[in-house]
């Protein structure tokens, strides 16, 4: 049977090394296969978040060979299996042991956010155009992969004046939600830091939902933004043909 | 007991999942301090893989549909095993729950008119299942997950809950321990809600995820509740079933809903066969019976399956309307659904039975002590219908959420936890490593899923079920003396260790229930007793309860519907 | 099978430390040599012409501004550069470029290219940076300026106008006499493709999609007819999954159709 060698990271808060396992390869394997069975048969004691194994929750998240990827959907015969694959835990996030890193921030940082505020008196009709645009943003599975890949988070520890991508995706679903009331624009451009995002884009490449981050999020939030601080023109528009 | 971490609340729910959220919203605001304990991150809980939807009968594609049918529909599928009183609650309370949603944020497909979107589904006579594509269930989980941290509930994310604390009869509290440091909490409550959900580890083939262990099942057991109908496990269908690693994820049953076709291996589309009139939107246990039936007969597909083919319909409208089933298949299996068949056979799916339940109230036997969602038993009978259980999520978390408040603020003093009860309790947590000769936890597991897998399937006869029962005597004597190395910081060897108590007692209620219950019906199904007992096994419930140390198997009345419910079903 | 390999603390720390196996430089050294190329090309091009550059097939054309078949696209709206030119400009062409530089300097896409492929901020995703330096993002001056990428557009429309305007020229002669005849020449393809090209760049501009409809709250009305800004919203969302080829490709036109005209000119010889 076809082998393949994998580098482990094995540590905790206060460092930790690579570990080498050597594991049989099987057809159609993916990464977070290999853990288990490192976890079955190796060393029972590995740490590692996962759930449903089929890309729907987010929860192992790793970077394997450097690279931020769901390990449920990154499969073997995609990676060069003629030297170790290196698998470690989000660099962006503090370690807690082996592949699993201490996400607490992101939730704290949801609980800023303005809820889903719907205008008064609605029927709570809605169209399929309108859904359509927010549904995008609401397939986040919370995988943080984009958190984690984000330098001004990953490499700029910007952790307490900038939301990242992830949330900035949850502002848009509510900005763009047909009904929502709310106004995010004095948290967008304040607390949350939008204009330390510099659109390089990494968290759109990393998001295995796909999700179209920067420009179908961060950008129209950054143009709603300029709206209204940055363009006197539409200030002016606004108050001669009073507020949209 | 200072020792402890301590926290104290008037309402404490374990599981984060749809019922438990749900639960949570309720009891706090009723203005109890309400806490949740849950064992993974905060909205990775098992019902964001709920994918079709969720069934209400709003009526808004055939306007006809009312509760009446949706009852009616629920009570056949379930094979008139249901809880009557659960099912009609069901079928009344599910359109407010999916509109109250919408209203906390929650963005469904729509009609050309503006309204929710509602897709046919198996067992539904109407267009009934309001979806979000086929990521309805993650839709569900976030909206709720959105609205329960604005609603001043407190979260103990990856905290295991290891054993309920008792005052007298009343439930008093639990001991949990932290996941990322080993480290006991005690949790004081006026009342528990148990939403843990099912219990698909036990077996091999399974689209549950790792936390689905019974956990809370096997808690509310040890707590002295009583087990209702175990032995009804839904098979589903069409599960993966190549490659090997993702073998058993769940393929939806949205597939069929859109027109998907199920043909063996000589391109028959074998459910003329089975059920001519519903065909592909048959119910589960049906489907799942026809793909046993027709691989046993040497017509599966190249890896043991059955061909699922939506390749028929449009591309684009396949990516809109079932995309991470699109994504899925392209990702794990290098197959496109657009151009081609899936391949496709039964996954063990979903518990019927679990821990029973007052059906007004989701209370069980011991006061102080609810249950919601997959947890709890008697809605489904012997059969779920495709949408129900997330409908069941929201109609049942809510109203354990509202009786376990009201409990809580009706007891005039808090119930006091006994120091020895939480000591005995740790020590007991504690013991894997103490143990120097016993088996390793995986190792253990996976002989309980074979055993399980290989004895009480989907097909089961009293020769089977013996050998299951045996084998699992045997697992449990090996889990007696079952050993963790490592320490106790994030130790998934020391973990696995504690849910296989809990998947011991449930496999043990499954495999007993199942041989106590001589007949076929629904998701169980006896080669040695092929038909259907109306006149005996038809009217009665099977109870596991502790009496001891051990488990007590016997039979209770199954709850009789009053005549003007009867008659609905008879005017069909 | 397990045996540790050792401590990471070894490891370096510096910009371009990643665990990545794959190419990643490639991307950045390539954007870093295409835009070096062209900001180099500009500049020497710039600086050299004290006029505009035009050419015309008939030798004796009259020398009345609009009497040239191509315009080099740096010299267009010519008479911009006149208007540059009489107030005393010293290098009346940037009475012109600022608009271009200015809305490729500030374009979302651009951005992305220039932090990534000039200032490795980061170079690729997943790699180290620079050390640590007080990162401030757009929020602070220069880049805060970035904001103001909604003007350079109103502008660069009126420029996309001009340079349909000049198509026009490049596919007619003009004689000595003043009477006109279709011409077609490789330079009237060329200076087409230009105004094309810049055409779906501009129009493909995340601005744009913003202020034609991506800024509503809601595409229906309500009784659910769309509004027309959903369609223009539609249009140039599909246009501006492109925006970055049509970056390059209108980068890479209007500086082939101006040394393509030089070269007729004989500027290069």
């Amino acid at each position: 049977m076809a082998e393949a060698t994998f580098r482990v990271f094995r540590g905790d808060k206060n460092g930790g090394e690579e570990v080498e396992y050597t594991v049989p390869v099987t057809e159609g394997m993916v990464v977070l296969d290999v853990i288990h069975h490192i976890q079955g048969y190796t060393d029972p004691d590995l740490a590692c978040r996962w759930n449903c194994k089929a890309a729907k929750c987010g929860s192992c998240s790793a970077e394997v060979n450097g690279k931020p990827s769901l390990m449920c959907k990154t499969r073997l015969d995609h990676l060069p299996l003629d030297r170790p694959v290196t698998v470690h835990p989000l660099k962006a996030f503090p370690v807690i042991k082996d592949l699993a890193t201490d996400v607490s921030w992101n939730f704290e940082v949801n609980k800023k956010i303005k809820p889903f505020t719907p205008k008064p008196d609605t029927d709570w009709v809605m169209y399929q155009p309108d859904v359509e645009r927010a549904q995008e943003f609401r397939k986040c599975i919370e995988c943080f992969l984009c958190q984690n890949v984000c330098h001004v988070l990953r490499e700029h520890d910007k952790h307490d004046n900038f939301i990242g991508p992830r949330f900035l995706v949850r502002v848009a679903s509510l900005e763009m939600h047909p009904l929502d009331n709310g106004n995010r624009l004095e948290y967008l451009k304040d607390e949350a830091g939008i204009a330390l995002c510099n659109i390089t884009k990494c968290c759109t490449e990393a998001c295995p939902e796909e999700i179209h981050i920067t420009d179908n999020s961060i950008i129209p939030l950054k143009e709603r933004v300029v709206d209204e601080y940055y363009d006197p023109l539409m200030r002016l528009l606004r108050k001669f043909f009073g507020k949209k | 007991m200072e020792k402890f971490e301590t926290h104290e609340y008037d309402v404490i729910i374990i599981g984060a999942g749809g019922a438990g959220l749900r639960a949570a919203i309720e009891a706090s605001n009723k203005g109890c301090s309400t806490a949740i304990v849950c064992k993974s991150l905060l909205g990775k809980a098992h019902t964001v893989m709920a994918e079709g939807g969720v069934a209400a009968a709003m009526g808004n594609m055939e306007g006809e549909d009312n509760w009446k049918t949706h009852f009616c529909d629920t009570i056949r599928g379930g094979k008139f095993m249901n809880n009557w009183r659960m099912a009609e609650l069901h079928a009344k309370e599910a359109p407010d729950r999916i509109r109250e949603l919408e209203q906390w944020g929650a963005v469904f497909d729509r009609t050309p008119e503006g309204k929710i979107n509602q897709r046919p589904f198996g067992g539904h006579t109407h267009k009934r299942l309001c979806h979000v594509g086929d990521r309805t269930g993650l839709e569900l989980i976030r909206t709720l997950q959105d609205k329960g941290v604005h609603s001043g509930i407190d979260v103990y994310m990856e905290c295991t809950v290891s054993q309920l604390l008792k005052d007298g009869e009343k439930v008093s509290g639990a001991l949990a321990y932290w996941r990322e440091t080993g480290r006991f909490v005690v949790f004081k409550a006026k009342a528990i809600i148990i939403c843990t959900g099912g219990l698909g580890r036990a077996y091999k083939i399974t689209s549950n995820s790792w936390e689905c262990t019974g956990d809370g099942i096997g808690l509310a057991y040890e707590a002295g509740a009583e087990l209702l109908d175990a032995e009804f496990v839904q098979f589903h269908p069409t599960g993966m079933v190549w490659p090997p690693g993702v073998q058993g994820i769940l393929v939806t049953e949205a597939v069929r809903g859109e027109g998907g076709i199920l043909r063996n291996s000589e391109g028959f589309r074998i459910m003329e066969k089975y059920d001519p009139e519903r065909m592909e939107l048959s119910t589960r246990d049906v489907v799942a019976k026809a793909i046993y039936h027709e691989v046993k007969g040497g017509r599966g597909s190249e890896h043991g399956g059955m061909y699922l083919d939506i390749s028929h319909r449009p591309a684009e409208y396949i990516k809109k309307k079932l995309p991470s089933m699109y994504m899925q298949f392209m990702e794990l299996a290098d197959v496109d659904i657009t151009k081609g068949p899936m391949e496709v056979g039964p996954t063990t799916h979903y518990t019927m039975g679990g821990i029973r339940v007052e059906p007004e109230t989701a209370a069980t036997r011991v006061p102080g002590l609810y249950a919601g969602g997959e947890a709890a038993a008697g809605m489904h009978g012997a059969n779920r219908l495709g949408g129900n259980s997330l409908s069941d999520l929201l109609v049942f978390g809510r109203r354990a959420g509202l009786s376990a408040a009201e409990h809580a603020q009706g007891l005039s003093a808090a119930p006091t936890v006994d120091a020895g009860q939480i000591e005995d309790a740790a020590n007991s947590a504690l013991e894997p490593f103490n143990s120097k000769e016993g088996d390793d936890p995986y190792a253990i597991h996976r002989d309980l899923q074979d055993n399980m897998q290989d004895y009480v399937g989907i097909m089961r006869s009293e020769d089977d079920l013996k050998k299951g029962i045996d084998g699992l005597e045997q697992i449990k004597q090996r889990l007696k003396t079952v050993r963790t190395d490592g320490s106790r910081p994030f130790n998934p060897g020391w973990h696995l260790a504690l849910e296989l108590r809990a998947m011991v007692v449930i496999s043990e209620a499954i495999a007993r229930g199942a041989l106590q219950r001589k007949e076929s019906r629904g998701a169980h199904t006896r080669l040695d007793y092929p038909e259907t007992d109306a006149e005996t096994y038809g009217k009665i419930n099977s109870i596991a309860a502790k009496s001891g140390k051990d488990m007590d198997v016997s039979t209770a009345p199954l709850p009789q519907m009053p005549d003007e419910l009867k008659k609905l079903l008879e005017d069909k | 099978m397990a045996n540790s390999v050792g401590s990471l603390e070894s490891k370096s720390k510096g910009f371009g430390a990643t665990q990545r196996s794959d190419l990643w430089w490639l991307q950045p050294a390539a954007t870093f040599a295409a835009l070096g190329l062209f900001v180099v090309y500009a500049t020497v091009a710039a600086f050299l012409a004290p006029g505009p550059v035009t050419w015309s097939p008939n030798e004796a054309a009259s020398s009345a501004l609009d009497s040239h078949t191509y315009l080099s696209p740096f010299y267009s709206p010519a008479w911009l550069f006149s208007l540059g030119n009489s107030i005393g400009f010293p290098y009346p062409v940037f009475a012109i470029l600022w608009i271009p530089l200015g809305f490729r300097m500030t374009c979302y896409f651009a951005r992305r290219t220039y932090y990534r492929g000039i200032m490795g901020d980061p170079a690729a995703c997943a790699v180290a940076e620079f050390a640590s330096r007080n990162y401030k993002g757009e929020s602070k001056f220069p880049f805060i300026l970035q904001n103001l990428h909604r003007y350079f557009l109103y502008f660069a429309i009126m420029l996309v106008v001009f340079h349909w305007f000049d198509i026009f020229h490049a596919f007619r002669s003009v004689d000595a006499a003043g009477n006109h005849e279709f011409y077609i020449g490789i330079g009237s393809i060329v200076l087409f493709a230009d105004a094309l090209f810049l055409t779906l760049y501009v129009f493909s501009c995340h601005s744009i999609r913003h202020l034609l409809g991506g800024g509503s709250k809601c595409f229906t009305c309500k009784d659910g007819t769309e509004k027309a800004t959903h369609k223009t919203w539609g249009l140039v969302t599909k246009l501006n999954a492109y925006h970055g080829l049509f970056f390059w490709l209108s980068l890479f036109a209007v500086g082939f159709a101006d040394f393509y005209v030089r070269v007729l000119v004989g500027h290069l010889e």
